[in-house]
């Protein structure tokens, strides 16, 4: 009975091939921004990923009204002010907090200035704002496993350099590391990441995927591996789980996936809090 | 076997360095050479430029005027940093809740950079090794936050010894440690220099130590005050006077 209930569950991913291309590209994706953002979370760059996503809204909205693959332009546009915040962070004067904010804002405004220019790509554009990984389209599945790969395998190739960097930067630059370099990298890995989150909860949620299993995976792991660990187990639960509420209950993913994902991350919070255990 | 100075091979060489924060003057014209077989102590009272030195000496701050070579090899064209362990002053100043373990931040000091890749296996040799080296061993798995400071500055000398550097600088590591850790932590010093002969250059506000580890003092306030023998500065006036009055005699400039 139980299997039964369970197959039932399931069935969806079987029989729907626009739910497997959701599914296939969600879990990359949500490898990818879960890996991520432990390196962002403690480097104290919450909101980097919210600041790239509003400012990839721009290159959406251009894309949208020039008729051209909007999730390329919003990936150029992303990793242009990935660059140029890394340069605002070393030699402007302005804090890094301070050239986020500033491309964030100005970012969302240009794109509303497009959508208005022409009028009549709203619903698209919403589907971008919100997230619609439910149709995504087969080459957008391609493009976004593909790119998830390059995420990670950028990672894994500096892994040990970006963990020294992340927890002591002085130290790691006295060791010859190019802290700069590794600074614009993480950037631009965040810009592309950010890109293909919003293809899974859209523009306004897509920090969340990147924050909350990162911020998870922080309230238990005793190591930085664990806590890479933990946060992918929290994404990839939270859009597995998400896109079958979503069907099942006809809500929308993009939610489902975020508030399950809160949903864990406060199980973990309050489990610590109460030190009904300190960590794994 | 540890070699007198006048043996030793220069590791670090600074020339006539020069360096000012806002136009403030912190270093004028600091020359000094590092040998082989130095344990030396650098010290002077706060604003002296001590920490901005060592930071000159590793390539984190650019001096305004002179230059630095390391290990015969100017600044620029030196990659073999695996050859210099460091332990900055805040080392233990970090977020006590970031995942990391001992064995973690001691593998750490194997990434530098110029060092080839060791196998996952030599690796976990080298980071067991490094902190038996430090009588930390025991710790290999605990999540770094929940040491003691102590105990923290132990691991951030596995760290900089992992790598089996020829000098090892260190910045005012036994600040906020009690007298017996403090103690432990010299006779670890003491061995790596008599048993490994690595050199250790240390920033210590400690006046009262100097005769008793070191075997060099270079003395700065803004100027290089002292720089020879730690038995010759202790029984120097300065010396003298700097024990009656206090660590911070020699008084600031700006």
């Amino acid at each position: 009975m139980g299997n039964m209930s369970f197959l039932t569950l399931i069935d969806p991913f079987i029989r729907y091939g626009f739910l497997q291309r959701a599914l296939l590209a969600g879990l990359f994706i949500a490898v990818a921004c879960a890996v991520l953002g432990v390196f962002l979370v403690l480097r104290g760059e919450s909101m980097i990923g919210h600041g790239l996503a509003h400012t990839a809204f721009a290159g959406v909205a251009l894309g949208l009204l020039l008729d051209m693959f909007p999730l390329g332009i919003a990936l150029a546009v992303a990793i242009m002010a990935a660059l140029l915040i890394s340069r605002i962070k070393e030699g402007s004067g302005l804090s890094g907090d301070t050239g986020i904010a500033i491309f964030s804002s100005v970012g969302f405004a240009l794109g509303i200035v497009i959508a208005s220019l022409a009028r009549g790509f709203n619903v698209d554009l919403f589907a971008y704002l919100f997230g619609e990984i439910l149709a995504i389209s087969p080459l957008e599945v391609w493009l976004s496993v593909s790119l998830a790969l390059v995420v990670l395998m950028t990672i894994f190739l500096f892994y040990s350099r970006l963990v020294y960097m992340t927890f002591d930067r002085e130290s790691a630059r006295a060791s010859g590391i190019r802290v700069d370099r590794l600074d614009a990298l993480l950037t631009v890995l965040t810009a592309v990441t950010v890109v293909l989150g919003m293809k899974v909860v859209g523009i306004i949620l897509v920090s969340a995927l990147v924050v909350l299993p990162a911020a998870a995976g922080l309230q238990v792991a005793s190591n930085f591996k664990k806590a890479l660990m933990f946060a992918v187990l929290n994404a990839t639960m939270s859009v597995g789980l998400g896109l079958l509420l979503s069907y099942h209950l006809d809500i929308p993913a993009s939610g489902a996936v975020v508030l399950l994902s809160f949903l864990f991350f406060g199980i973990l919070f309050v489990l610590r809090k109460a030190r009904i255990f300190r960590s794994f | 076997m540890v070699l007198s100075e006048s043996e030793g091979a220069v590791l670090v060489d600074v020339e006539e360095v020069t360096y000012a924060y806002n136009r403030i003057r912190v270093l004028d014209g600091i020359s000094l050479k590092i040998r082989t077989g130095d344990f030396l102590a650098i010290i002077g009272p706060n604003g002296s430029g001590k920490t901005t030195l060592i930071k000159i000496m590793l390539g984190l701050l650019k001096p305004q005027t002179g230059r630095i070579r390391l290990f015969e090899k100017t600044l620029g064209r030196f990659t073999d940093w695996g050859k210099i362990g460091y332990v900055p002053q805040k080392a233990t100043h970090f977020d006590t809740v970031f995942p990391i373990s001992v064995k973690e931040v001691v593998s750490l000091g194997l990434t530098a950079a110029g060092r080839g890749m060791s196998s996952k296996n030599k690796a976990d040799v080298l980071v067991r090794e490094a902190l038996a080296r430090v009588e930390m061993e025991e710790f290999l798995s605990h999540r770094i936050g929940t040491l003691s400071s102590g105990q923290q500055q132990r691991v951030f000398i596995a760290r900089a010894i992992v790598s089996h550097p020829s000098i090892l600088i260190l910045d005012e590591p036994t600040t906020g440690v009690d007298a017996g850790m403090q103690e432990r932590f010299f006779s670890i010093l003491g061995k790596l220099h008599r048993e490994e002969n690595m050199t250790i250059v240390m920033i210590t506000h400690e006046v009262g130590i100097l005769d008793k580890h070191f075997n060099r003092v270079a003395c700065l306030n803004q100027k290089l005050i002292y720089h020879g023998r730690h038995d010759e500065f202790c029984r120097s006036d300065e010396f003298k006077k700097m024990i009656a009055d206090g660590k911070h005699v020699i008084s600031h400039t700006h």
